[in-house]
This record gives structure tokens, sequence and C-alpha cells, in this order.
């Protein structure tokens, strides 16, 4: 039950993008064909799951420990050592990605190493940190917040390619017409509040 | 060992660790790529000052060795915009 909670909460009801607005440059970014977005989507689902997972080891063992008695809290380098770690991931992604998927390093551009500075990624670290969130649950909260990304990210990137073929006011044309829709896929999401 | 020590250990042994991980997965899935672009950007000034058009002398050394740009039909313009 509890991870029933956890995971339908990261993923729908808290979602990064739609609800707790996170992460917004990539949604915005990317989501102009749903190849490039469904490629951005499995590098960030990656990305956040392992992030999670390293940021979770080393808050729970790292940042606060015991030595001689002595209580040591280190706890005020969460932000410098998370941006760290994901900074390292993202780099070790990109050159795999280079090496193993050249088509999707080039679609995905500028938007791969800025995964990096995505807000998304950090905020699940932070919020992993403040509910004090053991490796696994980390883990599973991680991957399922990419989910939840993936999810609204595939959803625009769909919507927006119905609107090429519409023909709205010239005023509406391109970004407005954007943000229009994801405020409207934003009050969607607002109908799964109080799920869990 | 204080908190300061403790700080210093943490972030230059994380520091450290990811750097060596870096440094193997950049050696294992090496790219090879052109190495004709490299020699063409030696030759170039390297101020990446876009007269020739390009978004920089990498960018230029990689369409010349591609045959999008043949050197004949080059025209520098510096400073008129």
């Amino acid at each position: 039950m509890k991870y029933l909670e956890l995971t339908i909460g990261a993923a729908l009801v808290y979602n990064f993008v739609l609800t707790r607005f996170l992460g917004i440059c990539p949604f915005l970014g990317v989501s102009k064909r749903i190849s490039t977005a469904m490629g951005m989507s499995g590098a960030v689902i990656f990305v956040m799951t392992i992030a999670s997972c390293c940021t979770a080891f080393i808050y729970n063992y790292m940042l606060r420990f015991t030595i001689d008695g002595k209580v040591i809290d280190l706890s005020f380098l969460q932000v410098l050592i998370f941006i760290l770690v994901i900074a390292a991931l993202v780099q070790v992604i990109e050159i795999v990605m280079q090496k193993l998927t050249p088509a999707l390093y080039q679609a995905l551009g500028i938007y791969l190493p800025l995964i990096t500075t995505n807000c998304a990624v950090l905020g699940a670290a932070a919020l992993n940190f403040n509910a004090n969130r053991s490796v696994l649950d980390a883990t599973i909260f991680g991957c399922f917040s990419g989910v939840g990304f993936a999810i609204a990210l595939l959803l625009f990137a769909s919507l927006r390619e119905r609107l090429e073929l519409a023909a709205p006011p010239k005023a509406f044309q391109g970004t407005p017409l954007a943000l229009i829709t994801a405020g409207i896929l934003a009050m969607a999401f607002v109908g799964f509040a109080g799920l869990c | 060992m204080n908190t300061l020590t403790g700080a210093v250990l943490l972030m230059g042994g994380a520091g450290l660790f990811l750097g060596i991980i870096i440094g193997l997965f950049a050696r294992i899935f090496k790219t090879p790529g052109d190495s004709r672009v490299e020699l063409v950007q030696e030759l170039l000034p390297g101020a990446n000052c876009g007269g020739c058009g390009k978004a920089g002398c990498a960018d230029f050394a990689k369409s010349v060795v591609s045959g999008e740009i043949l050197l004949p039909d080059v025209r520098f313009q510096a400073g008129n915009k």
C-alpha cells in the first residue's frame, strides 16, 4: 500500500511537471516531436532513477555519521554534492549515448547536457532528502517521478503534433498556444488531487 | 576529525571517484571521430569569430571536411554586419 501511494503520488498526483512545475525547460523545448520526446523521457527516467539512488545512498550514509562518539553533520553540503553526482551521471550517459545511439544523441542536442540543470532531477533528490526516504524508497520515487515526467511530456508532445495541423489565430501560433495547452493539461492533472 | 575535514574529504573524495568513473567511460565508449576535422581545425586561428558564417572554427572544419563548404567559395566578412 505504501509503495502504491509512493508510485501513484510521484507519477500522477504530484506530477513533477504539471503539479510541482519543475523541469519546464525540456517540457517546452523537446515536445515538438513525439520521437525526440520519447528519447528525452527515457533519458530523464534513467537519470532520475540512478540519481535518486546515488543521492539517497549519500545522504543516508555519508552526510551524517558518528566518529569517536562525535556526530558530524554535513547535510549543509546536500545541494553541492547532489549537483556533483547528477552532473557526473549525465556526463557518463552522454558519452554512452554518443557511442550507442548517435541519432538520438543528435536529436536531443543541447537538452541532453541540460538534464544536469533540470530542476526535476535535483528536485527529486531534494524531496527524498527532506522526506528522509531510504535508498529503496528514494529509487522508486525517482523512477516514478521520471515516469510522471514522461507521461506529461508525451501527452504534451502528441497534443502539439495535433496542433501543428490546426489553424489558430495568428496571435496564438507557436509558443502561446503551447503554453495555453500546458496550462489546460496542468488543470486536468489537478483532477488527481486527493487521490493519495 | 571535525566538520571541516569531513566536508573536504567528502567533496574531494566524491570528485575524485566521479572523475575516475567519467574517465573510464570516456575511454571505453570512445567515439572515433574523423581525424581530418582535427587537422583542419589546427590550421584555423581558433578565434571563433564567425566571419565565415559558421558557428565556430570547429563547425567550419567539420563543414570543410564533409564537403559542404568548398574553400574557394569562402568569403570572410570581418567587422561589418
